[in-house]
């Protein structure tokens, strides 16, 4: 060989190397930052998959009747109801999905009442949600505190011409960092485990050494194994995960939405020119509506022809008719018209909406809107006119609440929160195999740390499209340069040789 | 020392430059006299012996090369047959010799020699035989210092001594 060659060769192989090491370091520390996150998300998300049988576990004196043969009339039910909850009033009705369950009805405290749709029987009334379901709901999608925000500016104001500084809810915030780590942990994590390949690479050799599971060695090399092929296995998964999760997200969230109507809008339905709120606000639970779809005007309810003082808005029994009529999948709800009063300060009369939210399949998505007097189907809005981003989006988010596939997609989502705890685990038991005593265990430290020009590029995209991680990564820079660089101590216990 | 002429002296400058440029040999893992014995044409296995030193605490992670199928971190304990030809025989009859698969921790400052009798890289499923003089690459990769990519010399004896 030339000895322009053999440079060559040592300058790849030094920077083979280099990439390595700094790779190796951003998977560790990147991990580090995750863990807990992955751990409550993995928890939390298995809770959430199993709401229904947990609910109908924890209420089931409440959500659970022997089934009978005919059922007796949802307005009977509805009056029931009303005479029971005293100040409160019903604003939906969800009719049993199947014929072991009870009719629920969401009140406008947020609670809900229960009435056994043979009997007519009032069974109570409760929380929507289990506590436990709760708190599983509120860490998963928002940690916790929505009064806790701060004013920020968006990177949507760049095109869809709202105002620049708005309020961001902290938890949230937080939220969608986590999911920006954990895509560079993954991504990182695939990078050490990719078996390194000679020059003259034989492509049959190097595949099967992947995916042989090495389970006749003992020790670190086995842990590794255990570490890295469920996580290899699963990366498809978890950066899925985290890909379905961010469009809801608060701060890239709204920007996407905006992005993704600039680019394939919906086709709203043609409504009646007064309409009386927007689909948004029936989004009591948070997030429980079809995505992308909180803007969609309700449209209002023709004025009755008879011209009789007070109008009597259709029945009950009338709108669960009209609503298997128009193929509605069980587990819809009716959510109550509301009422107004226009500019004018004539009456303006809300709809009857109908409508397939979470858990369901994409397909399956659909919102009716029902004219509350003559039962006339005022519009529709199905997925067949979501904008093609919406609809891949609808898409991403059904098979990440497991609903997509029916039991598979649960069995999968399963899968993924379990072996991503297991990732934690075995995080965890190589790290501390690899300790030695006396020290942090942390990964050298290089004197010199020079990201190639490629890895340079990406980090500067992903900080532009996700500014909290950009400004995260800042931040452990500066602290490095500024912090860790001038003590000496502390560059010892982060791995750097003097 | 010495160096009697100005050329030496330039010659000796220059050699020190060479030396101290690039990564710091100092700081850095080495692998060095990395060669393996020639392997007989029924058999599929084969040891691969070398040394290495390194200045910080590191593991082997990975060992792969396009010779063979699979690699392993072997320790022979108990009696082992030689039988003269540089080829320990491991279960042959009236020999007992167990094999450990452990993993290769570097301490510190610390220096490692693969040689025959003791520990060595083991190539399982070898793609073809070893011949005397022959090379092939092996790439070693090590949690901290990363990708080393080096040149095997098939050999009966340590070519070093």
């Amino acid at each position: 060989m030339r000895v322009e060659e053999i440079e060559t060769i040592e300058r790849q192989q030094a920077e083979a190397s280099k990439r390595w090491r700094n790779l190796w370091r951003v998977h560790f520390y990147s991990g580090i930052i995750v863990a807990p996150f992955l751990v409550m998300f993995a928890i939390t998300g298995l809770v959430i998959l199993y709401t229904q049988p947990i609910q109908d576990g924890l209420q089931s004196d409440l959500r659970r009747v022997e089934a009978g043969s005919e059922m007796v009339s949802f307005d009977v039910q509805a009056e029931t109801v009303e005479s029971d909850i005293g100040d409160d009033m019903i604003v939906s009705l969800t009719p049993p999905r199947d014929a072991g369950s009870s009719t629920v009805f969401g009140l406008d405290s947020g609670r809900s009442a229960y009435v056994n749709p043979y009997t007519g029987e009032f069974l109570g009334a409760d929380e929507s949600q289990t506590t436990l379901v709760r708190w599983a709901n509120t860490f998963h999608g928002h940690l916790n505190n929505d009064s806790l925000t701060v004013s920020l500016p968006a990177v949507s104001a760049l095109w869809d011409g709202d105002k620049v500084m708005r309020d961001y809810v902290v938890g949230d915030l937080i939220l969608e960092l986590a999911g920006t780590w954990l895509v560079i942990l993954a991504l990182t994590g695939l990078y050490l485990f990719w078996p390194r390949t000679s020059r003259e690479a034989k492509s049959e050799v190097n595949g099967k050494r992947m995916w042989s599971f090495r389970l006749g060695k003992k020790g670190r090399a086995r842990w590794r194994d255990l570490h890295a092929l469920p996580g290899a296995v699963l990366f498809i998964m978890l950066l899925f995960v985290a890909a379905s999760g961010l469009p809801w997200s608060t701060y890239w969230g709204p920007n996407f939405t905006a992005l993704a109507n600039e680019i394939s809008p919906n086709t709203w339905t043609d409504a009646p020119a007064s309409a009386v709120g927007v689909k948004g606000d029936l989004d009591r639970l948070g997030n429980q509506i079809n995505w992308n779809t909180g803007d969609v005007p309700i449209p209002a309810s023709y004025r009755p022809e008879s011209g009789a003082e007070t109008p009597t808005p259709l029945s009950l029994d009338s709108v669960v008719q009209i609503a298997s009529e128009e193929g509605m999948k069980p587990n819809y709800t009716i959510h109550f018209p509301s009422n107004g009063v226009d500019d004018a300060g004539n009456p303006l009369y809300g709809s009857f909406t109908v409508s397939n939210s979470w858990p369901r399949k994409t397909g399956e998505a659909k919102d009716v809107f029902i004219d509350q007097f003559s039962g006339a189907t005022l519009g529709q809005q199905d997925v067949y006119g979501y904008g093609s981003v919406s609809q891949a989006v609808d898409t991403t988010v059904s098979i990440h609440m497991g609903t997509q596939w029916g039991i598979v997609s649960r069995i999968l989502m399963t899968l993924t929160c379990v072996l991503t705890l297991w990732s934690v685990i075995s995080a965890v038991v190589m790290y501390s195999k690899r300790r030695r005593r006396g020290t942090l265990g942390l990964p050298r430290r290089p004197a010199e740390v020079h990201l190639g020009r490629g890895l340079v590029v990406i980090a500067v995209v992903v900080g532009v499209v996700y500014p909290q991680w950009g400004a995260s990564a800042l931040l452990i820079l500066a602290f490095d340069k500024f912090v860790i660089q001038r003590n000496r101590r502390l560059k010892v216990a982060f791995g750097q040789r003097s | 020392m010495v160096v009697k002429s100005r050329t030496g002296t330039f010659a000796l400058v220059a050699a020190l430059l060479v030396a101290c440029a690039g990564p710091s040999g100092v700081d850095e893992l080495k692998v060095s006299n990395v060669w393996a014995r020639p392997t007989p044409a029924q058999s599929d296995v084969a040891a691969v012996y070398m040394s290495i030193v390194s200045p910080v605490a590191d593991e082997l992670v990975e060992v792969s090369t396009d010779r063979a199928e699979s690699t392993s971190l072997h320790v022979t304990s108990g009696a082992k047959v030689d039988d003269g030809a540089g080829h320990e025989n491991h279960g042959a009859a009236g020999t007992e010799s167990t094999m450990e698969a452990v993993d290769l921790v570097l301490e510190p400052n610390s220096r490692v020699d693969l040689v025959p009798g003791g520990r060595h890289l083991m190539l399982e499923g070898l793609v073809e035989p070893l011949v005397e003089g022959d090379t092939f690459e092996l790439i070693l990769t090590f949690l901290e210092a990363g990708e080393v990519r080096l040149v095997v010399e098939v050999a009966t004896n340590d070519p070093n001594g």
